[in-house]
């Protein structure tokens, strides 16, 4: 980042401590946790938050004014006592001008801190960590060209490294939001989106698609693990990895099944013959925090619910409901897929 | 043209009665208020909309609603909201005052007019029909492709969607040509045009927006349903099509829309608060030249509303700082609003405490507004529930106070009889906390990370309890509109009776009784200023009392001919005929129209990886039939010449060439077509088949009008020797001739001479 002004640090400040504690006081109503846009985590974030800071400073004071003209007016010049009839001022050229210059000159400042902002969110890193977004509906698609790795629903991604998401969409537009790293980007069939971001802070973060998207829009939400390099590197290497063959006992019960049923023909699991591309690959599935998107934590029980009815759980969702299951191929299948890790 | 400006000489409106009478009518009081009618039910479908939206929001997680019908609710609650209530609310508003304003009998083109309305209802059943046959329009407000292309969206809701709004769409497009001729033509001696009021300039401007905006969302919506119903690849991403294309027409559209749904709201609190503050508005000019200022910047920002898109910085750089540039002409408004306080004797009536509201609430929205324009804050906030508080402060704390504002201020007008002030005040309270309770959330929610269109939420820390305040807020906001509707009901029936000019007000309309008669005004007092009743007022010529109820008004004199003012228009010194500025702004709004298919061939045409190209075209066959075409201009403005020597031969001979020449050109078109289809060259091959017949098509179908309108001309002037039509006419049909004749100038210079390259 570019070195930032006296001035724009004391901006900052001081809206830090008036207007926008006012927000998260309002927001959060006794909780302490600052709302996502001005807790950003990336660098990216930093810049675009102080900035909306700035601006939301400077529109707090406009707004303060306008009101306070207001409520001025509205007592000073009630009709009531006074029965005179108002001069008939018809304009004052000095104030015209004025309100006009005025505006231009803050809005000329405010422009060029956001050419400056726009140049330093959408700058390349040449050494970045590709990672391709595909938006389908209504789940994610995570690609690592460079690691060989295909996985979906849960983005894991290493702490303190530059990351170029490439971000495309498999059939209609999606946008790839995760509100504290700072900005989103489409995902728009036929064509590829660059966002940069670096995490540096190890946490969860949720997100979720901001371009309607049909049915199931709101259940598109994104999970993001950011982890320290040795972390990453260890998950990495376990999702490179075909899945573990099935031990003896149920497990290869819950594979049988899995291989007998129309499952395979829209998921993957490496290392055994299912390798349909149409849903999310399960090499790895038991190792997911949730299901659906994000519309379950995932449990054993939840995986239950949603292979017996995921109709139920998310209407419109292309995974069918397997009611005809009988009890225990369920639960070995629900053990299989779980201890996909 | 020539028909719709004929005399009429039926029964008028007045001696009608019953259903007939609102059936048959061409006042443009009575067709204001079937407009206001109309909308106002549409609001309140809307209102039930956001009603429900907000129960199944109450909570995260909620089942009040399915998916299904959430998506159709916000889908059908933004829809209507846009195109059946604010836009026609505030049309029906001008419809009403426009002419009483400038001191006109009626609008320009009242058949027309009366059309216009029927438009609108008959597009709003087809929209809502979607729920009659169980299948309503589920994309969204702004339908992005490819979620509207067939393998989608696989019902009927999207062609609802866009026939129902194509309908609208061209009664609107009819009402600005209308709105635009009445300014420009009806107005009463020494109203010139800077003494106009307010209200009167913005629904202008607002017209000119509507002729340049409109016609683009026209277009994209005949793509669309070609794509849907033709097997066109406009926007289908398999076949190459460009989803982007249908985001830069809809926003094309979509942000000068923004303004038609803002500068007539303007131009109310630009007549209620100086009215309330006993002071002219301060710096009027301003005000005008800031209100055109917005209507011109409001064609170059349209890509804000792309930014997360990826159109690069240099297109995003661009746009936010024509988008940043439209604050200063808003601010200057608000700075005017507040300096016409300043100083004044102020009445806090309901309409009063509505505009200042409007003020306020207005502020809030353009600020956030602002954030939007600045780009790197935009790629934060977009699409989430930030733009749906900013939007909602702009359009109903902005907007749809001042409509409330006018309700109030007009209503007298319109019904001879005050609303209330006791209830309006509960109402203004109601909704004015109400409304922050509903939307002030929506920032924070937004910034906390809940995206705009979700049918439900996860539990995530303050988002339910934020999202119950909206609920709670919205259901306040339901509880004050029940307050206006009884009192609507009550001051209908028995409400204190309004003298001609109950507010002490300057324009024109409080000029004549309340509610006006059928022929608007006896006499129409001098008009040596803005403020024309200024004079009357201090010179002491009290206005007319008020009528006792139940008494209709006289006509002085016979009244000239029912519903027509085109007639009146000639005492003015107008150089141009009604016909002629009717046609002018017509032509606007088509140019816009095949501006939009010509864009889209352009981005299309060579797009597809393989099948016919446009070096497939015979260019020097269509060259001949061209040269056809391209005569006729010559042949139609002889016509005219002829005409204006009274030379009734030489007129229809050079009419018969016109026709003939018209048809040969599309005899030519038909060969080609014959041709094409004979190679297998059909509209749906491929990109460049796609964007080539509906180009051509329309301007076919264009061309077969004009030559079916002449030939009408011909056959009438042949059957009735003594019968000449009048010259305005046939300038406005040459006009027409003419301008088709352009077109494709342009389409034969782009499609046929640019594949020789």
């Amino acid at each position: 980042m570019t070195q930032r002004l006296h001035w724009q640090v004391l901006a900052e400040r001081s809206a830090r401590s008036g207007a926008v504690s006012g927000l998260l006081f309002l927001a959060t109503s006794g909780c302490s946790k600052p709302l996502d846009s001005f807790n950003p985590v990336t660098p990216q974030g930093r810049a675009i938050s102080a900035l909306f800071i700035q601006v939301m400073a400077l529109s707090a004071l406009v707004l303060l004014a306008v009101t306070a003209l207001i409520f001025y007016v509205l007592t000073r010049y009630r009709a009531g006592r006074d029965e005179r009839e108002p001069s008939e001022v018809e304009g004052r050229r000095g104030l015209e001008i004025a309100w006009t210059i005025l505006p231009a000159v803050l809005l000329g400042g405010l422009f060029v801190l956001t050419l400056q902002t726009m140049n330093a969110v959408d700058a390349a890193s040449p050494s970045a960590l590709r990672v391709k977004v595909v938006g389908h509906q209504w789940w994610w698609e995570y690609q690592y060209p460079d690691l060989g790795i295909r996985t979906a629903n849960e983005l894991h991604l290493p702490t303190g490294a530059p990351l170029k998401l490439e971000i495309e969409a498999a059939d209609v537009i999606h946008s790839f939001w995760v509100p504290q790293f700072g900005w989103k980007r489409d995902a728009i069939p036929s064509r590829t989106n660059v966002m940069w971001v670096q995490v540096d802070q190890p946490g969860a973060y949720e997100g979720a698609c901001t371009e309607y998207c049909g049915l199931q829009h709101a259940w598109m939400r994104v999970y993001v693990v950011a982890e320290g390099r040795e972390q990453f590197e260890a998950w990495a290497e376990r999702q490179r990895e075909a899945a573990a063959p099935a031990e003896a006992g149920p497990t290869t019960r819950g594979l049988q099944v899995f291989l007998q049923n129309t499952c395979v023909n829209c998921h993957t699991v490496r290392g055994t013959p299912a390798s349909g591309q149409l849903g999310p690959d399960l090499t790895h599935v038991g190792g997911r925090s949730t299901l659906g998107a994000g519309v379950l934590p995932n449990t054993a029980q939840n995986m239950q619910r949603w292979i017996q009815d995921a109709q139920a759980i998310k209407p419109g969702a292309l995974m069918p409901a397997y009611a005809a299951l009988a009890d225990e191929e369920l639960r070995a299948l629900v053990d299989y897929l779980e201890s996909l890790k | 043209m020539a028909a719709l400006a004929r005399p009429y000489t039926g029964p008028t409106s007045a001696e009608r009665v019953g259903l007939t009478r609102w059936v048959t009518t061409l006042d443009h009081k009575e067709i204001g208020i079937l407009y206001l009618v109309t909308t106002a039910v549409f609001l309140v479908l809307g209102g039930i909309e956001a009603l429900l939206m907000r129960l199944q929001l109450a909570v995260p997680r909620a089942e009040v609603l399915g998916p299904q019908a959430y998506n159709a609710l916000f889908t059908m609650h933004g829809t209507t909201m846009v195109f059946l209530v604010v836009m026609p609310m505030l049309l029906g508003f001008a419809n009403y005052l426009v002419p009483l304003m400038i001191g006109a009998r009626d609008m320009a083109f009242p058949r027309l007019n009366a059309l216009s309305y029927w438009l609108l209802l008959f597009g709003g059943l087809v929209l809502y029909f979607g729920f009659l046959a169980g299948d309503a329009p589920d994309t969204g407000w702004f339908s992005y492709a490819p979620l509207t292309e067939r393998p989608y969206s696989t019902g009927s809701g999207v062609d609802y969607w866009a026939i129902g709004l194509i309908v609208t769409s061209v009664g609107t497009i009819a009402t600005a040509v209308n709105l635009l001729t009445t300014v420009v033509q009806l107005r009463a001696p020494g109203m010139t045009m800077l003494r106009l009021p307010i209200f009167v300039w913005m629904s202008l401007i607002t017209a000119l927006l509507i002729l340049g905006a409109i016609p683009a969302l026209t277009a994209a919506q005949v793509m669309l349903l070609f794509d849907r119903r033709l097997g066109t690849h406009f926007f289908d991403v398999g076949a190459g099509g460009d989803p982007v294309l249908w985001q830069h027409l809809f926003w094309y559209f979509g942000h000068p829309e923004v303004y038609i749904m803002v500068l007539p709201a303007f131009g109310m609190i630009s007549e209620i608060i100086p009215v309330f503050s006993r002071k002219p508005l301060f710096g009027r000019p301003v005000v005008i030249a800031s209100g055109m200022a917005i209507a011109f910047l409001s064609f170059l920002v349209w890509a804000h509303h792309m930014f997360t898109v990826g159109l690069g910085q240099i297109s995003d750089a661009f746009f936010g700082a024509t988008s940043m540039v439209i604050a200063i002409p808003t601010g200057i408004k608000v700075f005017s609003w507040l300096a016409t306080m300043w100083g004044g004797r102020l009445r806090l009536t309901t309409a009063m405490l509505f505009a200042v509201g409007f003020v306020a609430m207005f502020t809030i929205g353009g600020l956030s507004g602002v954030h939007f324009a600045i780009v790197p804050i935009d790629w934060q906030t977009t699409d989430t529930y930030y733009v749906v508080a900013h939007m909602h402060y702009v359009l109903f704390g902005g907007t749809f106070f001042a409509i409330l504002a006018a309700t109030y201020y007009w209503f007298p007008k319109i019904a001879g009889r005050l609303l209330d002030e006791r209830l309006g005040k509960w109402h203004f309270w109601l909704t004015f906390v109400g409304f922050n309770l509903t939307f002030f959330p929506m920032h924070l929610l937004g910034l906390m990370g809940m995206p705009r269109r979700v049918y439900t939420y996860p539990d995530l820390p303050g988002w339910g309890p934020l999202n119950l305040v909206e609920t709670v807020g919205a259901f306040v906001m339901a509880a004050s509109m029940l307050v206006l509707l009884w009192n609507l009901r009550e001051s209908l029936r028995r409400g204190q009776p309004a003298s001609a000019n109950p507010w002490d007000a300057w324009t024109l309309e409080w000029a004549t009784s309340s509610p006006p008669p059928a022929y608007n005004f006896e006499t129409i007092p001098p008009i040596r200023s803005a403020r024309p009743l200024t004079l009357t007022r201090r010179s002491a010529l009290v206005p007319d009392p008020p009528l006792p109820q139940g008494e209709t008004p006289s006509p002085p004199t016979p009244c000239p001919s029912g519903g027509e003012g085109a007639e009146l228009a000639s005492r003015d010194e107008a150089k141009l005929a009604s016909p002629v500025v009717g046609m002018l702004s017509f032509i606007f709004s088509e140019a816009t129209f095949f501006g939009a298919l010509i864009v889209a061939y352009l981005d299309l045409a060579t797009a597809s990886p393989g099948g016919p190209r446009p070096s497939d075209l015979d260019v020097p066959r269509t060259a001949v039939f061209s040269v056809a075409l391209f005569a006729s201009s010559a042949t139609i403005g002889a016509a005219g010449r002829r005409l204006g020597r009274d030379d009734r031969h030489g007129f229809r001979l050079w009419l018969g060439a016109t026709v003939v020449l018209g048809a040969a050109f599309l005899l030519g078109q038909a060969s080609e077509y014959a041709r094409l289809y004979a190679e297998g060259i059909t509209i749906g091959r491929n990109l460049f088949t796609s964007a080539f017949f509906t180009l051509t098509g329309f301007h076919g179908a264009h061309v077969s009008v004009g030559v079916l309108a002449l030939a009408g001309l011909l056959g009438l002037t042949l059957s009735q020797p003594s019968w000449l039509p009048r010259r305005a006419a046939v300038e406005a049909v040459s006009l027409y001739w003419h301008f088709v004749d352009a077109v494709w100038v342009a389409i034969f210079s782009i499609v046929y001479l640019r594949s020789l390259l």
